[in-house]
């Protein structure tokens, strides 16, 4: 294929953004071209057959702890799929961040857990209400569509709750509680909501297909580790489900080992023309030209990309003109809590793999947070079923004994707050000018706490206790200090939507306010991390994005 | 667009054309196989998508774990030790089976957690200084202590040894390295098929058509008989 050949679009990443981006617009006839940095993962990579433990039971140990901890080139599984810091490194200040990138077709969304809860009405109105940063550009109204369709055509199971935070949606019948699970609710119900009128405790919402789907989808299997990938197909991957139908399409081609380095501006127009990547095995440089070019790199990677993509026009980057690029990253501040319940102390083993952790709670904290002090708030996730004691017993037949007993008594919480942009969390250029293997510019991310991320901390920790409490629950333990920034893996914010391009990159279709030709599709044009999981609003909002770039190709108001 | 009742409308539409289109798609699949996917990808892409056209109930057979998947393997053992000496590992073997003795079931050096700890150390430098440096450290009390090195004082002083160890400050380094070689032989013994499958019983690893989920009558398991102990004594 020539590299002369224009698209209607360049299009950059396959994850949850871009593979939306890439069905929607290829099923509507528009000629696109898909850069994806890695390579696709062959079905027997992902590993829906096995828990952590199976494999610890049967795999070269010493292979085993280097996936595990010190993740190297030659490991297990999905760390195959890791971008190392040997082949693109990038270099942090502040707090640090734990940066885990993906090189695959399908991004995070071939390897997450699923958790899809939507962005309440209250969520695109939290700047005017509280007073910290700006709206949503858009209404929960304008986006309610999107997540209906998601819902219909991706399949996502879970319980309708009657809760300001969660909205209604379409969903399949959620997998029956694990005994811990039900002790949980049966405490939150029984003793904890007099007190925190807000609190539910109820089937998480994931993207997990639970009834039949049709050609290509398995229902649930109720296997186990959903992060490890899913092999049937029945837990949503953008590889599987929207990537693939559309490589049956002549108009779409997929271009595997494709690095992108920087956008093509025109000198005359200032329009984007193409990008510019470097292919991964031969390391070499070459353009791509698009009528339209849109980015799904991830929040950091687009971020990086924008601002590597420096002209005469566009000093300090494309889409930058107000410095916003790069600011505003935001993600969620975790809180990991446990404990083992008496009541389940000696049940028999029993294969409750499930599809991991089946509680949701949803934010509570409204109800008091103004008196606690602190703004916006927090979802609680939790499991149980297996789980080694060690705290038990010192050592010897005792602790043999008591970590048989304790093993079907685990119960396990998870608490995601959201950690408000701050000054000091941006992504930028690294300033010594190091270059990664491929000879692009590396970034350098800064982060810091905002106090009101400590009091979230705190609150979480607090509560924590309190639920463990409420259960019954033995040996607690609970996160002491705030977890490395980054660790959450859902970072955004950093190319933001909003009405004012002073204060913003892009607009509520993730048009960039600078380059109208140039398209953000992923995290990075969340206007607030919020405490939800972002994959199904990135979805939601890619489609309405895809929809308005349709609509505008065919009006042929992009075209330079 | 925002009229929900026309979404659900199109939820029932939809899995009708779905049903459709795995109608067309069984009879076309039959005759044309994936062909688009021939010409668009190579055969490493096409391993990567789900085959599109096999309708979704079929996949059970074809994914159903192999023989190799479901076989679990000992703990690595080796004749020559990677990471520490011949001495130190037999010690190893010693400390780890106090730690976890063998009861009805085997205990951690039939496991092979000391070998699996070698394993660990050869990649992990810092696991593999701090025990060189914690074995020495054992050494050197049980001859203070007993005059005689660790590998041949009794049963019971082995106990009295490790007790003490397990009660010192946490700043010592004595209690350091109990609470290490707990951690490790913890996670060695339990993730082997001994301590997995032998000890803990642990099912798993199977296609279910539905999850049960928790299917006792009492959500608080609080009432005799609802499970936990109670369960089990019924069992019996």
């Amino acid at each position: 294929m020539s590299n002369q050949d224009v698209y209607d679009v360049v299009l950059v990443g396959t994850g949850a953004g871009g593979g939306m981006m890439a069905h929607f617009l290829a099923t509507h006839g528009v000629k696109v071209l898909n850069l994806e940095y890695g390579a696709p993962v062959p079905t027997e990579d992902l590993g829906s057959f096995e828990m952590f433990h199976q494999a610890f039971a049967r795999m070269p140990y010493a292979e085993l702890q280097k996936a595990l901890y010190e993740p190297g080139p030659e490991s297990w599984k999905r760390s195959k799929y890791f971008i190392y810091q040997n082949e693109c490194d990038y270099k942090t200040a502040g707090e640090g961040w734990y940066w885990r990138r993906y090189r695959n077709v399908g991004g995070r969304t071939t390897w997450w857990a699923g958790v899809s809860p939507r962005l309440s009405p209250l969520d695109f109105r939290a700047g005017s209400t509280d007073g910290f940063g700006p709206d949503w550009p858009l209404t929960y109204e304008d986006l309610e569509p999107y997540y209906d369709w998601i819902d219909i055509n991706l399949g996502n199971a879970g319980p309708s709750m009657g809760h300001p935070d969660c909205p209604k949606g379409i969903y399949h019948k959620p997998a029956p509680l694990r005994c811990g699970e039900r002790v949980l609710q049966d405490a939150v119900y029984g003793k904890l909501t007099r007190e925190f009128p807000l609190m539910q405790c109820e089937p998480i919402r994931k993207m997990i297909a639970t009834e039949e789907m049709g050609p290509g989808r398995s229902p649930c299997y109720y296997h186990g580790a959903c992060w490890e990938g899913c092999a049937v197909g029945a837990r949503f991957d953008a590889a599987q489900h929207l990537i693939a139908p559309a490589l049956r399409l002549p108009n779409y081609t997929l271009r595997q080992n494709a690095v992108v380095a920087e956008v093509l501006a025109d000198k005359n127009t200032g329009k984007a023309k193409g990008v510019r990547y470097v292919d991964r095995l031969t390391k070499q440089s070459y353009e791509a030209y698009g009528k339209v070019v849109v980015l799904a790199a991830s929040a950091i990677e687009t971020a990086r990309i924008l601002l590597n993509s420096k002209s005469t026009l566009y000093p300090s980057g494309i889409a930058n003109g107000k410095g916003q690029v790069g600011k505003h990253l935001c993600e969620q501040i975790r809180c990991l809590a446990d404990g083992y319940l008496p009541q389940l102390y000696g049940m028999k083993s029993h294969n409750d793999d499930g599809y991991g952790g089946n509680i949701y709670m949803p934010r509570f904290t409204r109800t008091y947070q103004q008196k606690a002090g602190f703004i916006r708030g927090y979802e609680v996730r939790a499991g149980s079923g297996k789980g080694i004691n060690g705290g038990v017993a010192s050592f010897g037949k005792d602790l043999k004994a008591g970590i048989k007993e304790h093993y079907q008594a685990h119960l396990f919480l998870e608490a995601f707050g959201e950690k408000l942009d701050n000054p000091g969390t941006y992504v930028e250029i690294d300033p010594s000018g190091a270059v990664d293997s491929y000879g692009i510019p590396i970034v350098k991310i800064h982060s810091a706490l905002h106090e009101n991320d400590r009091k979230i901390f705190g609150d979480m920790q607090e509560k924590m206790q309190i639920l463990l409490e409420a259960t019954g629950a033995k040996n607690i333990q609970i996160d002491q200090v705030p977890p490395t920034p980054g660790i959450s893996e859902h970072e955004v914010g950093t190319c933001r939507m909003g009405d004012d391009p002073k204060e913003s990159v892009c607009n509520s279709f993730g048009q960039t306010h600078q380059v109208k030709n140039l398209f953000i599709a992923d995290g990075g044009f969340f206007t607030q991390a919020t405490e939800k999981s972002p994959t199904i609003t990135i979805l939601a909002l890619a489609r309405r994005g895809a929809d308005y770039l349709v609509e505008e190709l065919r009006r042929g108001s992009l075209q330079a | 667009m925002n009229d929900r009742k026309k979404v659900l409308e199109e939820k029932a539409e939809s899995s009708r054309r779905l049903e459709d289109r795995r109608r067309a798609l069984k009879q076309i699949g039959a005759l044309s196989g994936l062909c688009a996917l021939d010409l668009l990808c190579g055969p490493e892409l096409k391993a990567a998508v789900i085959d599109l056209v096999e309708i979704s109930h079929p996949k059970q057979a074809r994914l159903q774990p192999t023989t190799a998947e479901m076989e679990y393997r000992p703990l690595a053992t080796g004749t020559v030790p990677k990471s520490f000496t011949r001495g130190d590992l037999d010690l190893l073997g010693d400390l780890v089976e106090l730690i976890i003795p063998t009861t009805d079931t085997p205990g951690a050096r039939a496991a092979g957690v000391h070998w699996y700890i070698d394993a660990v150390a050869e990649v992990n430098t810092q696991v593999r200084q701090s025990f060189s440096e914690g074995l020495a450290w054992l050494r050197e009390r049980s001859q203070q202590h007993f005059d005689k090195p660790f590998g041949v004082v009794t049963e019971s002083q082995r106990v009295e040894l490790l007790t003490h160890m397990s009660r010192l400050p946490a700043t010592d380094p004595g209690k350091q390295f109990f609470e290490l070689a707990k951690q490790w032989t913890l996670d060695g013994y339990y993730k082997s098929q001994i301590g997995l499958l032998q000890e803990l019983g642990w099912v798993g690893h199977e296609y279910l058509p539905s999850f049960p989920g928790c299917p006792h009558p009492d959500p608080s398991h609080r009432r005799k008989g609802a499970a936990g102990r109670f369960l089990q004594e019924q069992d019996a």
